[in-house]
């Protein structure tokens, strides 16, 4: 079957022969999106939507910001689909896309973070402009909530270092081997296993009691 | 955790969901080796079921819709911005063009 007519002919067959190999699906999707294809580009989104955005939400703890930045993290894979290289696996490419839209977003908050919080709304005066959520004592959405365990186990996550959380949860996420991992993370990987080791040390010890009575056997 | 110079890399199994019968098998013939290192051990298995108790975080139904959405229109508005940098000055220019055209066309003859 010849290759199909672009106006990039050389670059035409080089696709073609590598959608034609065993290619991973994703890299085939991704090499359909690179053509336009918006199909290929909903299965992707369909498929990762839910792991982006529980990434995304324990980084950024909102679960109202982390929304608009998972979709912008695909808006993003999109825009940026013509430098994807077959030769990078789709899921390190599209988490070191989300874990920089976050940092990103980490340091625009604390760029800017005096806002007055007692300036009064305009329409109801005994109301503040703005409520924010005390972000000290992470409270996830009642949604998110089963009980006194699974909130324990968030505010432990949330209370790592930024790179030991993200470490720890791309792990358990199956989809990235170490390496990849240390690719999303930008260090080496030996510097990755330790940021695991260092990570879950730390859970270890704030879910101590928890661990050891291993208390949510009985309630599940 | 006892660090065991025979094997470094039993305690990166445990992080991860998807061990193969193989490595699980190394893992308890491992453990039977050293019971003393069983407490450590159970705490490991203890965070990993932990963690995976982390609930999905709800996606809004339409989220795929949403992001094609932006694309579009992100497409669009890229499209227009290149139509009217045509409009606003490559009418300017074509005639400039086709006059050096043909002076270096000329140019070349002499």
């Amino acid at each position: 079957m010849p290759p199909p007519a672009t106006l990039f002919p050389g670059r035409c067959v080089i696709e073609w022969r590598c959608m034609s190999a065993d290619l991973d699906p994703d890299a085939a999707l991704m090499l359909r999106v690179k053509q336009g294809d918006s199909s290929a580009f909903a299965s992707l989104v369909d498929k990762y939507k839910q792991p982006v955005m529980n990434m995304v939400y324990r980084m950024l703890h909102d679960a109202t910001e982390a929304e608009d930045l998972a979709q912008n993290v695909f808006v993003q894979v999109y825009k940026s689909a013509h430098r994807y290289e077959v030769s990078s696996k789709f899921t390190t490419w599209l988490f070191t896309i989300a874990r920089n839209l976050c940092l990103n977003e980490i340091r625009r908050r604390s760029r800017h973070p005096a806002e007055s919080l007692d300036l009064p709304h305009p329409e109801q005066q005994d109301q503040p402009l703005r409520q924010f959520e005390d972000k000290k004592t992470f409270s996830p959405p009642e949604s998110l909530l089963h009980g006194e365990l699974e909130e324990k186990i968030e505010q432990a996550l949330a209370g790592l270092p930024e790179n030991q959380r993200t470490a720890i949860l791309l792990c358990r996420q199956d989809e990235l081997s170490y390496e990849e991992i240390a690719e999303v993370l930008d260090c080496s990987l030996s510097a990755t296993k330790s940021l695991i080791h260092r990570g879950r040390e730390t859970l270890k010890l704030k879910l101590k009691a928890y661990l050891r009575t291993g208390a949510w056997k009985e309630s599940s | 955790m006892t660090d065991d110079p025979l094997d470094p890399l039993l305690p990166e199994l445990t992080w991860r969901q998807d061990i193969s019968p193989e490595e699980q098998a190394r893992l308890r013939a491992w453990l039977a080796a050293h019971p003393e290192a069983q407490a450590d051990w159970e705490a490991e298995a203890s965070l990993n079921e932990a963690l995976d108790r982390l609930p999905d975080v709800p996606v809004a139904t339409n989220f795929t819709a949403r992001v094609l959405q932006t694309v579009e229109r992100e497409t669009q508005r890229q499209e227009r911005g290149r139509a009217s940098i045509w409009r606003r000055w490559g009418w300017r220019w074509l005639p400039k063009a086709a006059v050096a055209a043909l002076v270096l066309g000329g140019g070349f003859r002499l």
